[in-house]
């Protein structure tokens, strides 16, 4: 079982995990757990060599800690990683739908509204449109954090997760 | 005021002069009717020339409609806009659900299968169905009305003829 250390990557591009490594695989699962959108190179991950060597600094600084295996490895790579590319793809239908209802509506109200016969009609706000989309947003993807966080071991420092 | 005799067809030839009373008519009655199919096609004859000319037209009218210029430039100043922009909305509201229930539909495939993440449920945290009644308002049925009213609708009895 080895710990890594994922922290906030300050280094304007100069550092980037490797593809594949567990050190990426770290990065990718905080970004899932903290469920935010972030780029790619936002985290950048470090195994922990030797538990006595982790001064309470190096704690203050990371982020998060998240424990890989090689059996989490497995259960990362077989199921998580592509359960999570269709979360993703959810989201961004939702996101997609949001867009183009809130136009289409907002179209339709604009015609109705510079109608000098029609503008009595009642239309879909754009308003409505957001707090349905506001609704749908949770999606499932609570519950697959929650699972991957308890899976991982993913420890958050500072209350970054909940600040987040 | 013109009286035109409303008849639903089959791949009838469009009229090439889209501001023409005869298409105008068509194309009201097709709103009024909230038939938003591209495919369905209405042919519009004015009534004075029913029996006469159209003898070939074995068919009974759905309904009738009056027409006369102000109607006519009504249409095309603020009914087409609005027609347009309902089926716009229609049209997105359609492929966002459709969109989004694929992508639940392959979410949930892959966690009934995964064997560490089987237990999550996103149709449960996503009603979606109860979702989109929140926004199932498009104008269409109050257009509708209002179109009858201006354009004095009136929707024949001897219904079998509308699925000729």
């Amino acid at each position: 079982m080895t710990k890594y250390f994922v922290f906030r990557n300050q280094s304007n591009g100069a550092q980037k995990n490797v593809p594949g490594s567990r050190e990426e695989m770290a990065c990718e699962i905080t970004k899932v757990v903290s469920q935010d959108e972030l780029p790619k190179d936002y985290y950048i991950a470090f195994a922990q060599e030797n538990e006595q060597t982790v001064n309470e600094t190096l704690r203050e600084m990371a982020t998060c800690t998240v424990e890989i295996d090689d059996e989490r490895e497995k259960i990362w790579i077989n199921e998580a990683q592509a359960l999570w590319y269709k979360f993703d793809n959810l989201e961004d239908q939702i996101g997609m739908a949001n867009t183009a209802i809130y136009f289409a509506a907002n179209d339709l109200g604009e015609a109705l509204e510079q109608s000098e016969h029609f503008n009595d009609i009642e239309y879909l706000g754009p308003k409505t449109v957001e707090r349905t989309f506001e609704y749908m947003d949770s999606s499932g993807l609570s519950q697959f954090a929650d699972q991957l966080s308890e899976i991982f071991e993913v420890e958050f420092f500072h209350n970054t997760y909940l600040e987040s | 005021m013109k009286n035109y005799l409303i008849f639903k067809v089959d791949g009838s030839p469009i009229d090439d002069d889209l501001n023409s009373p005869e298409v105008i008519a068509s194309e009201i009655a097709k709103a009024i009717l909230e038939d938003s199919f591209e495919s369905s096609r209405y042919l519009a004859i004015l009534s004075d020339r029913f029996g006469t000319v159209e003898t070939s037209l074995a068919k009974q009218p759905i309904a009738s409609l009056n027409l006369d210029h102000d109607g006519v430039n009504l249409w095309i100043s603020e009914g087409r806009k609005i027609r347009d922009a309902i089926y716009s909305l229609i049209d997105s509201i359609a492929d966002s659900y459709s969109n989004i229930a694929q992508t639940i539909h392959l979410l949930e495939d892959i966690c009934h299968k995964s064997n560490k993440f089987g237990e999550i449920s996103v149709s449960d945290d996503i009603d979606l169905d109860r979702t989109f009644e929140y926004i199932e308002n498009t104008s269409e049925q109050q257009f509708s009305e209002c179109l009858r009213k201006v354009y004095s609708f009136n929707e024949m009895e001897h219904q079998g003829a509308s699925d000729a």
